[in-house]
Parts: structure tokens; sequence; C-alpha cells
């Protein structure tokens, strides 16, 4: 087997040269370029161990040929140290070396001398110069605890390596490497001791521990200066950077999923002040930081696998622009004389300034975006004023109550250059709303009363003269009807209106028709329809949709306006106002969480910008675009808080804001995969995890996964996730979830919507639907209606269901119990043509049901050699199910000392299935379920067993072709057995994926197979 | 949701409640026993990460079922404070530390202990090797205890989580023990990684002497002991480690409650 692809914790990075970052992804080396974002290098460095840390000497600084600079990786108990000419050069093999127990930090003296300093307070100094290292001396201070945590630093100015260590209970040792001297304990920590580390100038130390505070202290003294209190849970490490003569700036990373920025003042107060909190990594912990000081930019390594790149500076790059602006600063800036209570009501962002109105009716320009000119005062627009711009022309439309439009049109030097005054009351008895929208490179404007009785005004706005040019009247559906949002599909001459309680209307363009098409009142569950974004891509009319209450879907309809739901999600917590289909293909959301005005990328998983505004109840406007040269996603955010107008747009970065995407944020528990409808060389691989989530993706049969779409429909781990076939699969967690998934594939990406659930037994579950199994129902003409599904619980229930995708109904037929025992693993077989059940418990027993009496009452077994292409013919004239029990076992055989683990099955012959099976008691069994010729009984035989098949639990067990089966187990082992009259081992591997729980074979045809195998992390093998 | 309801369905708790263990963990202690029949002839006892007691309290139960047992003495030794026990001799310490042998010792009064169990677990970090690494260090610890006070022929029980280089620990401790046996009691969770070794027969490396020396870290006390652990070496070699799958044992009745059913 041969490693192709792994995502997994990152554990270390380390910035080189200020241009690269050097990752420590599991066992892999990888270096990134992260002005451009590029991986330029990875290599596996070690074998068994994950890499810990990474450290380099480069004697040549300002030379360009860095082919010299002499690096130390190490992990665990594991150290490799070579050139980075040697890392590149394939032919050179890595030495792998170690000091006999676990290495917390590395330091190079000098060039040829390395100092180690491992877990017991150790340091042993190594000379590098040949090949061979030698061991020249080690070091203690007599006070050989162990640690958590260490870093060796080496002062600038006298050149004296200090040891700093944290200790598994409360302490700092800060001591003298020379002279094993101790220079302070410092005690002030509760708990374990997660880093510590030196500012580079070696006058402070900064430390972090279980008690969630981060401490710097003074190194001469060692007094306690300051506190930083603001995580949430455990702070894992820390980055001193930006050292002046003021202080110094800290970057922490912690097990509440978020990094911190953090300013420190020698003078003045005893606590850190947090500047930044920066989320964006998923599930739980980020393991890992480092820092480019000369460009202040830091990366975050975390458990879900991901590298963020954090702007350390953002403020300071080129183009930022912020600031905020008193009434008063308006004031005196326009010349205007604001009355009592006059406020800025409105304001909107024409693409060179914004145009605001205040309650009186005055308006005013924001030339530039940074000085406020007077425009023109008009009573009609006092109190209430309608203001929207175009996108991507200059041109706004203003509207009174009254029913008074005023379209303005201005230059790049924010003029107001023309300006049409229309009276529009022949329509209106008031104006409540006017939407924009831009299409087929026209401008159109909605007009809507907040009378119900009163139609809707779609014009077209000529950009030369900006008159209406045309009008349509469409005809509002009787009900009470609040729009919110407006799309058109082109291929079609649609209009969409999303409204108020998740309803959607359509109104055909190209026909004099003025009602609606059709309307879609609660089209799924949902408040108000934030916005419509249509793809017009194809003939097919899809259409994402987001909804304030953080819901988003992607919804094709036919030529006959039948829907599907393609996609649907949600966002963690909060409200999505808007989305936006980036050039690279990526999906961002925006919207508000909390207190705060967030951009997301949904589609890598992470956050974009957020601005602490206040929260969604205030005037606020996000315009966006992607900037030509770098492609990049540039945005101007503009809210009103506390009567102060504010404006913020990011400069241009300094690198990019992602390395890596990751996976899961904790363990994967179960993967799937199904065919791609198109290519050959694509498989649709679904992922769940601990972290609750499922996870879309391709996987082509080079290794190359990439991550599509994320899903938070199951709001406990995962537990199984199977195929019925291509097109839909099934997942199942805690809580007595079971959701039915269908598959499908728009805007480019693989997605997946919930077709139907299995409603819980009780109204607050607490069981785990531990596995389940699926046989496809078809009809009469032999197409597929349905399937039966056996869920096995933690309680031992066993039930089976019928679903029907019609009605997308699930019916009990069968609800009975195993024992009292918890159920790992459920499988219908097929044995001569009739179904059993077969399970897998906590017992170790595997047991056996014969329901083909049970299942014949209803259906006829149709077709199929193996169980997996067996289907059941309906009866017809079948009446209301009743509910049956599955009777007495056939077969209850006690095979594991323990839990059933992992369970398998390879059919041999249509009567004959080779069973595998593996447990907590380390033993790999093969047996043998057959028929007894001429009898009705089936017989259960052991073939070979080994019962130390692995040195601990074995958790998944997957057949590679009808001879041979992968082995995983939770000490890491990956085996190949051979299973042939007796276990043999063909090849044995090794896995960094920790809690290692769950693997897939994949064939791609050609002889190329791949193996998935999913824990605390996500590795791709080819077999 | 909610603990409460989860405590209510775990029956391993109510059944503590009901028989008046301080912890559901005593079930494990009791399985483990009637195995391998732990507390034949047991009277000194040295109970290791015992708070809150609930294992103290079953061998308190054993050994002085009678009332009174002349020499015998449990000494439980935990960095949490415990409530006292019958026969119980608490001592509040760490059992990294290496003067907490000597308190130990000067308890037993120079004599040798028949019996040293640890159920100790560190907190985890989520960081799988860093986790195992330290619980490992965590065994070392009650490892070294034993192997100074426990007599030959002694039995040393400790909580494990069987993961990627338990079999590391089995290959080491089998240079000290006649038996290995890695034992999973059925009230321990099927689906945790937690298990227990049971060491049966001390049989103290030829020619060493047992004493702690406080200049000595855990890693170079095994390393002087030479039971297979990889070692400092003048030019860094890696050292691959011997491996050894110990036999595994599932114990308690199989009609006993399903811990994985009941949470
Ligand atoms: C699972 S509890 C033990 C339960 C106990 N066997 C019972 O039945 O009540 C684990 C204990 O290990 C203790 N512990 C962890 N590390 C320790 C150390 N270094 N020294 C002493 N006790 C420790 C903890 O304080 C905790 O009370």
């Amino acid at each position: 087997m041969q490693p192709l692809q792994h995502v997994g914790p990152v554990c270390a990075l380390k910035v080189f040269s200020n241009k690269w970052l050097f990752s420590g992804e599991g066992p892999s080396l990888k270096i990134y370029d992260y002005v451009t974002g590029k991986k330029l290098f990875e290599r596996i460095i070690f074998q068994r161990n994950k890499i810990h840390g990474i450290e380099y000497i480069d004697s040549n600084a300002n030379g360009n040929d860095d082919s010299n600079v002499k690096i130390a990786v190490w992990g665990g108990r594991s150290l490799s140290i070579f050139t980075l000419a040697q890392l590149k050069d394939l032919n050179f093999e890595l030495p792998h070396q170690g000091v006999g127990d676990w290495i917390l930090h590395c330091m190079f003296e000098d060039q040829n001398t390395l100092h180690i300093l491992n877990s017991h307070n150790i340091v042993h100094t190594i000379s590098t110069e040949n090949e061979k290292p030698q061991l020249l001396l080690s070091k203690n201070c007599d006070w050989k605890s162990i640690l958590y945590s260490g870093t060796l630093h080496k002062d600038p100015e006298t050149g004296k390596v200090t040891v700093l260590a944290g200790t598994v209970m409360n302490g700092v040792l800060i001591w003298d490497l020379k002279s094993g001297a101790v220079q302070h304990n410092l005690t002030q920590h509760e708990g374990s001791v997660f880093s510590v580390i030196s500012s580079p100038d070696g006058k402070h130390i900064v430390s972090c521990s279980d008690d969630r505070s981060i401490k710097v202290w003074d190194k001469e003294t060692g007094k306690l200066l300051a506190n930083g209190w603001g995580h949430g849970s455990r702070i894992w490490g820390l980055s001193v950077y930006n050292v002046s003569d003021v202080g110094f700036n800290v970057f922490s990373c912690s097990e509440d999923c978020t990094s911190r920025i953090w300013t420190f003042k020698y003078s003045g107060s005893d606590e850190l002040t947090q500047d930044k909190i920066i989320l964006g990594h998923t599930g739980r912990h980020v393991w890992s930081i480092a820092v480019d000081d000369q460009n202040k930019i830091g990366f975050t390594g975390g458990a879900d696998g991901k590298i963020l790149v954090t702007d350390l500076a953002s403020e300071k790059r080129e183009g930022y622009w912020g600031h905020k602006w008193e009434l008063k600063d308006i004031s005196n800036e326009t010349g205007y004389n604001f009355i009592k209570g006059e406020l800025i009501k409105e304001y909107v962002d024409f693409g060179y300034g914004l145009l605001a109105v205040t309650s009186e009716g005055r308006f005013m320009i924001l030339q530039d975006y940074k000085q406020w000119l007077p425009l023109f005062e008009d009573l009609r627009f006092e109190r209430f004023c309608l203001l929207k711009a175009f996108n991507q022309d200059p041109i706004v439309v203003v509207g009174s109550k009254h029913g008074d439009v005023l379209i303005l049109k201005f230059n790049e030097k924010c003029e107001l250059v023309q300006k049409n005054d229309i009276k529009f009351e022949k329509h209106f008895s008031r104006l409540g709303n006017i939407l924009l929208n831009q299409h087929n490179d026209s401008l159109f404007a909605l007009f809507e009363s907040p009378n119900p009785k009163e139609h809707i005004v779609y014009s077209e706005i000529d950009r030369e003269n900006l008159a209406f040019v045309s009008e349509k009247i469409l005809s509002k559906p009787s009900d009470k009807i609040i729009l919110s949002s407006v799309g058109y599909d082109s291929q079609r001459d649609y209009l969409f209106i999303g409204c108020r309680f998740a309803t959607l209307l359509i109104y055909s363009m190209s026909d004099n028709q003025n009602e609606p098409i059709a309307i879609f009142k609660n089209f799924f569950k949902g408040d108000t329809i934030s916005s419509i974004v249509p793809l017009n891509e194809s003939e097919e009319c899809t259409l994402y949709l987001t909804d304030r209450d953080g819901t988003y879907h992607l919804i094709r309809f036919s030529a006959e306006l039948e829907y599907e739901f393609l996609q649907s999600s949600r966002i963690q917590k909060g409200f999505l106002e808007g989305i936006i289909r980036h050039a690279n293909g990526d999906i961002i959301f925006y919207g508000f969480k909390s207190d705060s005005f967030f951009a997301w990328n949904e589609t890598k998983q992470y956050e974009i910008m957020r601005e602490v505004c206040g929260g969604p109840h205030r005037r606020w406007l996000f315009k966006h675009w992607t900037d030509k040269t770098s492609k990049k996603l540039k945005y101007r955010f503009v809210y009103t808080r506390a009567s102060e107008v504010q404006i913020i747009e990011m400069g241009d970065s300094y690198a990019v804001e992602l390395l890596a995407t990751g996976l899961h944020g904790r363990e994967i528990r179960d993967v799937c995969f199904v065919n791609a409808a198109d290519g050959q060389d694509e498989k649709v691989v679904i992922t769940g995890a601990e972290d609750t989530t499922l996870k879309i993706g391709t996987l082509k049969s080079n290794g190359e996964f990439k991550l599509h779409w994320t899903y938070r429909e199951h709001v406990a781990g995962l537990q199984s996730i199977h195929p019925i076939n291509n097109e839909y699969i099934i997942s199942s967690s805690a809580r007595e979830e079971l959701f039915l998934w269908k598959i499908s594939n728009s805007d480019g990406k693989k997605c997946m919507a919930l077709h139907g659930l299995l409603p819980p037994s009780e109204e607050n579950p607490d069981l785990r639907i531990m596995d389940f199994d699926t046989i496809e129902i078809v009809n009469g003409k032999r197409e597929i209606v349905g399937f039966l599904l056996v869920s096995a619980y933690s309680n031992s229930a066993i039930k089976i269901f019928q679903y029907t995708y019609s009605t997308k109904k699930f019916t009990l037929l069968i609800d009975d119990s195993y024992m009292k025992c918890c159920i790992f693993h459920a499988k219908f077989l097929s044995l001569n043509g009739k179904l059993y059940i077969l399970i897998g418990s906590t017992n170790g027993h595997i047991t056996l049901y014969d329901v083909h009496t049970i299942i014949e009452e209803r259906y006829v077994t149709i077709g199929g050699e193996v169980c997996e292409k067996v289907r059941l013919l309906e009866k017809m004239s079948i009446e209301e199910p009743k509910l049956m029990s599955l009777g007495k076992w056939t077969i209850n055989q006690q095979m594991h000392q323990s839990s059933i683990k992992a369970l398998e099955i390879i059919q041999v012959t249509p009567d004959k299935i080779t069973l595998l099976t593996g447990g907590d008691d380390n033993a790999l069994i093969v047996s043998r379920l057959q028929c007894v010729e001429g009898s009705e009984l089936v017989t259960v035989d052991i073939e070979s067993f080994n019962p130390s098949a692995a040195s601990s639990t074995i958790t998944t067990i997957k057949a590679v072709d009808q001879n041979t089966v992968l082995v995983g187990a939770v000490d890491q082992s990956l085996r190949l057995w051979d299973i042939r009259s007796d276990l043999k081992i063909v090849e044995e591997n090794y896995t960094t994926v920790a809690d290692t729980g769950c693997a897939e074979v994949v064939d791609f045809g050609d002889n190329t197979k791949l193996a998935l195998v999913g824990g605390a992390g996500f590795s791709i093998f080819k077999i | 949701m909610g603990k409460t309801s989860k405590d209510k369905r775990d029956l391993y708790y109510r059944k503590a409640k009901e028989e008046g263990w301080r912890a559901r963990s005593a079930f494990k202690l009791l399985q483990l026993n009637e195995q391998f029949d732990l507390f034949k002839d047991v009277k000194r006892v040295v109970d290791l990460c015992a708070a809150p007691g609930s294992w103290s309290q079953v061998l308190s139960r054993e050994i002085f079922k009678d009332g009174t047992n002349e020499d015998a003495k449990i000494v439980a030794v935990d960095l949490q404070p415990m409530s006292p026990i019958d026969h119980v001799i608490e001592l509040q310490a760490d059992i990294t530390h290496p003067k907490t042998l000597e308190k130990i010792m000067d308890i037993f009064d120079g004599e040798k202990a028949d019996f040293v169990c640890s159920d100790g677990a560190p907190d985890v970090t989520g960081l799988h090797d860093l986790d195992e690494y330290i619980q490992a260090q965590l065994i070392l610890s009650a490892l070294q205890l034993a192997t100074c006070i426990l007599k030959n022929g002694g039995t040393f029980v400790a909580k494990i989580f069987r993961g990627r280089d338990i079999d590391l620990l089995y290959s080491q401790l089998g240079y000290l023990f006649e038996k290995v046996i890695c034992a999973k009691p059925r009230a321990s969770r099927a689906s945790s990684l937690e298990a227990f070794i049971v060491c049966i027969g001390y049989k103290p490396r030829e020619g060493w002497v047992p004493t702690l020396k406080p200049e000595l870290s855990t890693e170079e006390f095994f390393q002087d002991m030479k039971i297979g652990r990889a070692s400092l070496n003048k030019n860094l070699e890696f050292i691959d480690e011997e491996r050894k799958v110990a036999p595994f044992i599932a114990c308690g009745d199989l009609n006993s409650v399903d811990s994985d059913a009941t949470y």
C-alpha cells in the first residue's frame, strides 16, 4: 500500500525565510508559498510519528541559495535532520534518529550543533557536522519532572541558551543550559502548562495553560507582569511578534477553536488586551501556530487539518480604509445644520462613494468614501426614504412614501451628472419597497406598495436618459406578502421574488401574463428569503436561495416548474443575508452572528471577515466585487452604530487566506462512496464525524480529494453512513437520527439534500442508531420505488421499515429486540435466495434471523446471486402492514470475547458467505455461513482465527477482493490479510490516523484500488 | 439529553449507589477479581490514583471482611483528598513524585506489598499521540513504585488505553511479571479504549536493587532496569523497541449489564 493523501491534525508550523510555510500534517512535511497559496513540496518524513516540530538554521541568511539550510524535524521519539537540498532529493533517504524519549523542542546553536529538549527536562546537545550525528553532552537542572511543553531560546545579545519548561502541574521552570542552574520556578499557573516561550529579545517569558490564561513574566526577575483572559478553553500555543520599545503582540491558539491577537505594553496595565478573535477552524482545537514577524502574517493549524492565514496588520495594508463619522463630523463637512433628532436614515454605495439621506430629506455624498459633501434637500423624502443603488452602474433609485421616484446618476468624481424626477403615483397610493435587479445588461427596478391590493411594478430603466423604457404590472397574490429579494433567470425569463414566510413567487416575463406562474408558500422551513441567485448556466433553471434564519438551498425547477432541492444546509448559528459565487467556484455567505457581521467561505469552511458591528438591527451595506488582477474577493462594509457611520475596506493582503482546506474537526466515524454520474475517474465520497457534520467531496484515482459541501443536519455525532445506490445514501447517529440523502450535481459540485428522515421513537430520543442496511424495492415495471431498511440500536432494538420515495414515508414493519446489549452491526444477507438479517453485538455474538417468511408476506425476492443485487418486488394488493416481530434467531453464536467492532461479508456463492469479524479482543475471525444441502438449515463455522491480529481493538474490515481484506485497528495498524484457508498477513502498514475507526476500499477499475481510512484524520492509500 | 437523564439510565451508576460504592469503577475491580482471583491471600495493598475511593472500598471490604486482619494494610494515594474509608490509610500525593515511594514505604515499615493497583488517568488533550505518551508515563510511574514495593510473586493492575504503542508496554511488562494479560471488564464501555493490564507474579530483574533514585527520571530508571525500552545512544540511532501483544480476556458475566446499551 502506498500513501497518496493525508488530511489530519496540523501539529507543527514554521515560517521559513519570510516566504514559505513549513507544516507538519501527520507524518508529511509540506511547504507552501503563502503569497501565492501554492503547495510547493511535500514528503513523508516519519513512518509512525506525526511531526510535532520544525526548526532550521540558515547560515547563509542573506544569500539566495537555500539548499544548505539545515532543518530538524521531530515528532514523538523521532528526529530527522537534513538539508533543504536533501529533503528535495527523493533519492536521498532521510535519516531517522531519536534520543530515546519524547522530544519537545530543538534549537540549532550553530550550523553544526543542535540542542534537543526532551519531555523529562533533559537537554541533549549533538553535533550534526557529519552524516551521523554525535551526542556531545546531556544537561539537566536536577529537576527531571515530566513536561507538557518547553522551548529553548538563545539570547540575541549574550548568546546564552535558556530552557523554558512547562510542567504537567502548574510549573514553569526557567534554567540556564550551560550551568544547569534554575533561574525561576514560576508557579502561578493552575494546571498543566501547554506552551512557554521567550520573547525574541529574551526579556520576557510568555506562557499559557489549562487555566485559560496567558501570562507574561519578566525574564530577569521572574515577576508576573500581566494576564490575558479571553480564551474559553485550554490554550495550546503562543507566538510573540512585533517587539518594540513599548511592548509586543502575542498570537495565541486554543481548544476553543479560535486564535487571538493580544497586545502587551511594558508600562501600564497588568492585563494583555485582546485585540481580535479569529474564527475559522472547525470542530475542536487549534494545535499549532506560527508568525512571519517581518510581514506580519499569522498561521494556525487545526485538528480539522486546516491551515488558516491571518493578516496581523490588516489595517496597515495598502488600500485599507477604515473610518467612523459621528453626526457632528458629517454636519461639519457638509455644512448642513442638523436639527435635533435628525439622523442618517439610509445610504447606498454606488461604486465611487456613498449617497446618504437624513430623516429631514437632506441628501449628501461621501465622495471617494472619504469626504462628505452636501447634495440637495428635498422635503418629499423626509422621515421615509427608499434608497437603492445598482451593483455595477453608478445609478441610484430614490423613492418617497407617496410614490415620488428620483433616478440619479454619478460620475467617478462623485458628481451628480443626471437626475430624473418621476411621478409614480398612478400605480400607487403609497410606496413601501424598491428592489433593484440587473440582468441581460439592463437595469430594472421593482416597486411595491405596502397596500396588499396594489400591484407590483417592474420597470426597466434606460442607462442614458434614466427614463422608464418599459413597465410590467405584476399582480400580487392576495395574501399578505412582503417582498424581500429578487432574482432573474435569463435563460427562461423568469422573475423570482422572495418574500417573508419562506415564500417564493415566479413570474414569467416573456408573455403578457400578470399573475405569478407559481407561488410556493412556506417553501421550506424558514422565515424571510434574503437573497436569490440564479445560476443561469443551462436550460435548467437552478437557483440559490438564502434564508435569513441561516439556511440555504440550491433548487432546480423543471420546465413544468416542478422543483427539487439539490442542496440544503445551514450555517452554524446566525443570520444569512446573501450569497456570493466566487470566480474560483467557492460559495461565500454573509450575514450576522450575534454582535458581528461576517463573510464565510462555505466551500472551504473558513471565515473571511468579521466586523463587530452590534448585530443585525441596524442600517448596513455590504458591497463586494472580484479584483480583476488578483481574482481575490474585495469588499466594503458600511454600517451605523450608535448613530455613527462606520466604513471598512480591506487593503491588498500580503498572503492568501487559506493554505490547506482540511476536513473534519473531530474523529471521522464513517465514510462511504458512490459512483459519480459523470466521469469514470471520479467517485463521490461522503464522510461523517464526531463533529456532527457530513461532508461530500470527490475522489480521483490519483488520490486527490476535494471537499464540496458540508451538512449540519445531524445534531449528534455520526455512527454510520452507507449508500443505497449511486443516488441515495443514509446516515445515522445518536439521538435516533437517520437521514436519507439524495445526491446530485450542480454548480460544478456534488451536492445532496435531505430526502426523508426516520422519525425518532421518543420525544426526547437518546438511543444511538448504530448501523443499518437496505434492500431496494421495485414495482411491476422493475422501477425502483423504495427500499427496506433494517436498523439496529444501542438498546438492542432491531427494526425494519419500508421506505417509499414517492411518499417520503418510512413504515414500520418489524419492531423487535435482540437481548439487552448494544448492537454494532446489522446486515441483510441472502442465502439460496432467502433473506436473513445478521447482527453483531457488544456481547461478542453474531446472530442470524431468518426473515424470508415475514418478508415474503409483502414482497417477492427477485434477481441476484448476491445480496447486493437482490431486489424486492412489491406484491400487488397488499393490505395495511401489520407490525410483526423477528421471531427466534436461527443462529446466535459467540465469536469474540467482547464487542464485535468490525464486520464484513463476502458472498462466495449464492449459498455461501464468508463472514469476517474483528473485535475488542484483538481477534480476527473468518467464518463461513452456508446452507446445509437439502435442508432449511444454515450453519456457521469458524474457518480460521487469529486471537492477536492487532494489539488493540479491530475497528474496521473491508474486502479488497474475494481473498483479501483490509483490517484496521486502534493501534493504527493497517494490514492486508489473505483469508484463504489460514489467515496470513500479506502486507503490513501503519497509519498516522489515530483513533482509526472506519475504512472503505474504492475500486476505480484498471486494477486501481484506493483505501480510505478515517479517524482523527483521513488518509488515502493505493492498494 | 443532559447529564441527569443519562445518569438515571446508567445501571452501573444506580447499582453502585445501591451497594454503597463511591464510583461505578468499583465494578471494574470486582469483575477483574472474579476473573483472576486477585484478592486471594492479599494483605498489604497500595491503591494508586485512588480517589474518590471505590477501589479502596472494595479492597477494604475484602481484606477486612472479618472485621480485623492483623498485619493487613491498605494505602490509598491520590492527588485529590478523599473522605475516610475504614482500614484505609490515605496519602495525598503525586505518584510521579520521587518522595511518594518513601512515604508509602514508611507506612509499610519496610514490608512489601502483595498487590499494587492504579486506576489513574491524566486529563486528555485530544492530541492522541501525546495523550498516549502521558498516560504511558503515568503507568510507568505506578510501575516504578510497584517494582520497588511489590513482593516477589506480587500482582500489579493498572488502567491502560489501548492505543498505538500499547504493545511496547506489554513487551516491557513481560520482563517483570510471569503473566501479563489485557483484561476488559464489562463494566468498562466497549466504546472506550479503556482496559486493564493484569500483571501476575512479579519477578524483579536479577541483580537490580529496588530503590528510587530521585536524580533519575522515570525514563532513566527503566533504562537501568533493562526491560527493552529505547535508550539514548551516541549516534542517536532510533531504536525500534520490542512489541508484543498480550492475551486479551473479557471479564464479568456476559449477562451482566452492558454499559454501552445504557448510556
Ligand atoms: C478514575 S479516578 C480513580 C477512581 C478510583 N479507582 C475509584 O474507584 O474511586 C483517577 C484518579 O487518578 C488521580 N491521579 C491522576 N494523576 C495522578 C498522579 N500523578 N498522582 C496521584 N493521583 C493521580 C486523579 O486525581 C483521579 O482521582
